[in-house]
């Protein structure tokens, strides 16, 4: 291959044969998609480990393990490196790998711009955990004012910190949007594009729209700290409700950011093991569509009782409840792709499977938490947190991971051990119900969230949280185990090991530097299972591993 | 090729719907409404509440969790039906159905939702309106949140409390406001949460229904102290209610008639600047439990700090909380009393408590 001799050398490189091309500046997408999940993987047990704190100090009543302020700032960094450090950059990895494989191109749209998005992530995961370091972040992920202007220095290397991984973040959708608007091969129509993909366009649009006015409000939040401006504090004529607003224009979209990522893996993984075609594949997309445009018009839902116009929650409610509709779709679409298939239980399958079951429990408690007055009596309390970690562990988390065990072969040419990823889906499995389920009965109950303690009433259902908490970590050490070890034991897996449709598997394992050295041939959707052939690879499995396919 | 065909094309057909999976169907139906209505009905999550919103709000959370258990049921019971029926059998190669799609059903799972939906939103609606409506009798009753302690002041009487006490029956209109940041007014037991900003006053109904004590929590994180932010709702028959409306102005009328008196104005000070919020102290009626109780801290003072006097020691926890930690206390007392204070306040109120023995 001519192509593989033009590629870069020294500090910008394309292309990963050896390690050290994985630490500097490199433009080839599955260089990077590998950078960005190595990244998001180290703030996860770094975000996870502050979770365990978090545990630890609730297992008992009156705990003097943290103090107030502390705990403040353990649990404000715990919320913004799972979200901004973890799941968000996770999916970007995985999606920068897979999607342009998926797709029939060579590379992202705009190869540098890609790696410059990867490169800004690490300023600031660095200058996140110097925020940690220095204290000072405690006001929570969400940073209310006057609050937040009135914690120590910490607080502004965060806000500063969130500006350079918004950025990324931005430069990252506009190089999906021209990718799979431009680059996707010959006969692949938009409706024969991955479910995927459908969802990354959609995703992409949401940060495009949201995250500016995240940065936006985060100068405001800057500005006042440093120079005395006074956006949100009433005595200076501003108002707190005015960050209330930007902040969640932006987070409310942010939770589609991320779980729209793990909708389009869920749509990947589950024909292949189920061995069907996708059921309702222009409602799976168009419902991805429309969860970005609604996903727009529910903000406030997370301010219903503070000072908003009291009559304005009614039309808050009413969006925040029909967004139910498009979420509900795709659970039936996926329950009829499992119907009258042949399952597969794979790894990835069980945690494709555990994400609708454990989905479902999330959306439903959305629902409540849509309902204003219902929501007077939970918002704000361990329901909440509860609700949110059902979405975002429940969902997110189990469709990365689901993403993770199918394409693991694709990445390294290797299989994982499926006896070790069952060990670890059971315990994640039963670790996350045990933790999460009870806290929804403690907020019902009264414990608020965001406290470092608690009336003893409150004990019998933290301690079980806290067990469950400890299970979930323990999970993760048979996946770390089992991701290093088969990179250098695990059975070679060969182009296309499950046996599945779709571009990314009719290249060797891992796939050469360029991609496709013939630009292929796309005769229908990826999900034809039972239909036609999975078509054959002559390609050589690759002989050396890290030597990548040439 | 021709083997890739036999290979993925082998096996025999998975049947779409045939008896068992209709019968599968019709229980997971039947399953799913008798246990929506079991739980609606029995609603054991939230049940009991304290005040006539409350009771409304429950009563709309139980058709919540009604329906939303039979989603549950559905949704859970066709994925373990399809797990164990549709499991791959050991060396079958074969593929499954090849369906993509039925508009129909497609068409019907996005109606039902929606339809339910719009329903619960409507039936919100309603329920909102009337736990929002103000009744005629209604008495104002003005909540301040502090780092970190709750004040109530009653307009009528003139009185300003650190715990809350409501009459029986009759509906309070809360006025709620913040002296320092956000802070979230919350009374699980009578479902009535509300925020309070800083120059900004919002206000929520509570008709009490039933006597008793009941935990007031902040539920928007407020800083170091936000977990002990609590004070307590007392709610008690009318004229019980009068009894301590009485007892409240008459303490004040004699601490103001007689600030002479060292010991009236310490009681007034203590109460005024608000350490009755957190430090339970019986001879000024304090009952607050973030704090350590400071009854007999006169006797105790001299001992607790080498080197320090009772009188130093007293001052020194005014001025510079974190100076000393009592063992288990966080250290989340106000740092700004020796701004706050005069001097000549500042002797009164030491003096006040070195006499509490």
């Amino acid at each position: 291959m001519t192509a593989d001799t033009v590629v870069g050398t020294g500090l910008v490189r394309h292309g990963g044969r050896k390690f050290s091309d994985y630490l500097v500046f490199n433009t080839d997408h599955k260089v990077i998609g590998i950078q960005y999940l190595v990244l998001a993987f180290t703030f996860f047990i770094i975000g996870g480990l502050l979770a365990e704190l978090i545990r630890a100090q609730l297992a008992v009543p009156n705990n003097q393990l943290v103090t107030g302020s502390q705990y403040n700032l353990v649990l404000t960094l715990h919320g913004t490196i799972m979200i901004f450090l973890w799941i968000i950059p996770a999916f970007v990895g995985a999606a920068n790998y897979v999607v342009p494989l998926m797709l029939g191109a060579n590379d992202m749209a705009f190869p540098r711009l890609n790696a410059v998005s990867f490169w800004l992530l690490v300023p600031g995961g660095l200058l996140m955990l110097a925020s940690f370091a220095v204290g000072g972040a405690e006001s929570g992920w969400t940073a209310y004012p006057p609050l937040s202007v009135t914690t120590p220095v910490g607080q502004t290397l965060w806000a500063l910190a969130l500006q350079f991984i918004g950025f990324s973040s931005i430069f990252g959708a506009i190089n999906f949007l021209v990718t799979v608007f431009n680059l996707r091969a010959p006969g692949m129509s938009l409706t024969r594009m991955p479910l995927l993909a459908w969802a990354i366009v959609a995703t992409s649009l949401i940060i495009m729209l949201g995250t500016p006015v995240l940065s936006g409000a985060l100068l405001l939040l800057i500005l006042q700290r440093l120079l005395g401006a006074q956006f949100f504090t009433p005595g200076g004529g501003g108002n707190p409700l005015l960050w209330q607003n930007l902040f969640w224009f932006y987070s409310h979209p942010a939770v589609y950011i991320m779980i729209l990522p793990g909708f389009g893996i869920i749509s990947e993984v589950l024909p292949v093991f189920a061995r069907k075609p996708i059921f309702g594949y222009k409602l799976i997309a168009f419902s991805s569509m429309a969860i970005a445009v609604f996903g727009f018009l529910v903000w406030a839902h997370h301010m219903f009782t503070s000072g908003m116009d009291p009559f304005l929650r009614v039309p808050f409610m009413v969006t925040s409840m029909i967004i139910a509709v498009p979420t509900g779709v795709k659970i039936f679409s996926w329950l009829a792709t499992i119907w009258a298939g042949k399952l597969r239980f794979t790894t990835s399958m069980m945690f494709a499977l555990a994400f609708i079951s454990m989905f479902v429990i999330g959306g439903l408690s959305g629902i409540f938490l849509a309902s204003v007055p219902i929501d007077i009596h939970v918002q704000d309390t361990y329901f909440v947190v509860a609700h949110l970690h059902y979405v975002l562990f429940g969902g997110s988390v189990m469709a990365l991971f689901a993403g993770l065990y199918l394409w693991y072969p694709k990445l390294t040419g290797r299989m994982l051990d499926e006896r070790l990823g069952h060990l670890h889906f059971w315990l994640t499995f039963m670790g996350f119900n045990l933790t999460f389920f009870p806290q929804h009965i403690a907020g019902l109950q009264g414990m608020p969230r965001r406290v470092y303690t608690y009336p003893p009433e409150f004990w019998a259902l933290n301690l079980i949280s806290s067990i469950g908490a400890f299970l979930m970590a323990i999970a993760v050490l048979p996946f770390l185990y089992n991701a290093l070890r088969s990179l250098a034991v695990g059975k070679v897996a060969g182009p296309n090991p499950w046996r599945a449709f779709g571009l990314e598997w009719t290249l060797s394992s891992p796939p050469p530097v360029h991609n496709f050295p013939t630009p292929p041939v796309v005769e229908g959707d990826p999900y034809g299972y039972g239909e036609r052939p999975v078509p054959g690879t002559r390609v050589v499995p690759a002989p050396g591993v890290a030597g990548g396919g040439e | 090729m021709s083997d890739q065909t036999t290979h993925s094309m082998a096996g025999t057909q998975t049947p779409v719907f045939d008896s068992t999976g209709k019968l599968a169907a019709i229980l997971i139906g039947v399953t799913a409404v008798v246990a929506g209505v079991v739980m609606g009905t029995a609603n054991p999550f939230l049940r009991g509440a304290a005040s006539s919103q409350g009771s409304q709000i429950d009563t709309l959370f139980s058709l919540f969790v009604g329906i939303a258990t039979a989603i549950f049921i559905i949704v859970q019971g066709f994925l373990l039906f399809s797990i164990v029926r549709f499991a791959r059998a050991p060396e079958d190669e074969g593929e499954g159905a090849p369906l993509r799609g039925n508009t129909k059903l497609e068409i019907f799972w996005t109606a039902v939702p929606a339809l339910i939906v719009v329903f619960l939103a409507i039936y919100s609606y309603r329920v909102l309106a009337d736990i929002d409506r103000p009744r005629p009798d209604q008495m104002v009753i003005e909540v301040t949140g502090r780092q970190f302690a709750w004040e109530f002041y009653y307009p009528d009487y003139d009185i300003k409390t650190a715990e809350l006490h409501i009459p029986l029956g009759r509906q309070v209109l809360l006025k709620i406001t913040s002296a320092d940041v956000n802070h979230a007014f919350w009374i699980p037991q009578m479902r009535i949460k509300k925020d309070a900003m800083g120059g900004k006053i919002t206000t929520a109904n509570i008709t009490a229904t039933e006597p008793g004590v009941y935990p007031i929590v902040c539920a928007e994180l407020c800083g170091a102290g936000h977990a002990v932010m609590r004070s307590q709702a007392v709610v008690e028959a009318e004229p019980t209610f009068q009894t301590w409306v009485q007892a409240q102005v008459g303490a004040k009328q004699r601490a103001v008639a007689a600030p002479a008196d060292p010991k009236a104005l310490g009681r007034q000070l203590y109460n005024q600047y608000g350490c009755n919020a957190c430090h339970k102290l019986a001879d000024a009626g304090a009952i607050g439990l973030v704090g350590p109780a400071l009854d007999g801290i006169g006797s105790r003072a001299a001992n607790v700090v080498p080197g320090q006097s009772a009188e130093e020691y007293i001052r020194t926890s005014i001025v510079k909380p974190t100076a000393f930690i009592v063992p288990n206390y966080q250290p989340v007392m106000p740092g700004d009393y020796g701004q706050r204070m005069s001097e000549a306040d500042l002797n009164a109120l030491v003096q006040y408590l070195l006499e509490q023995k």
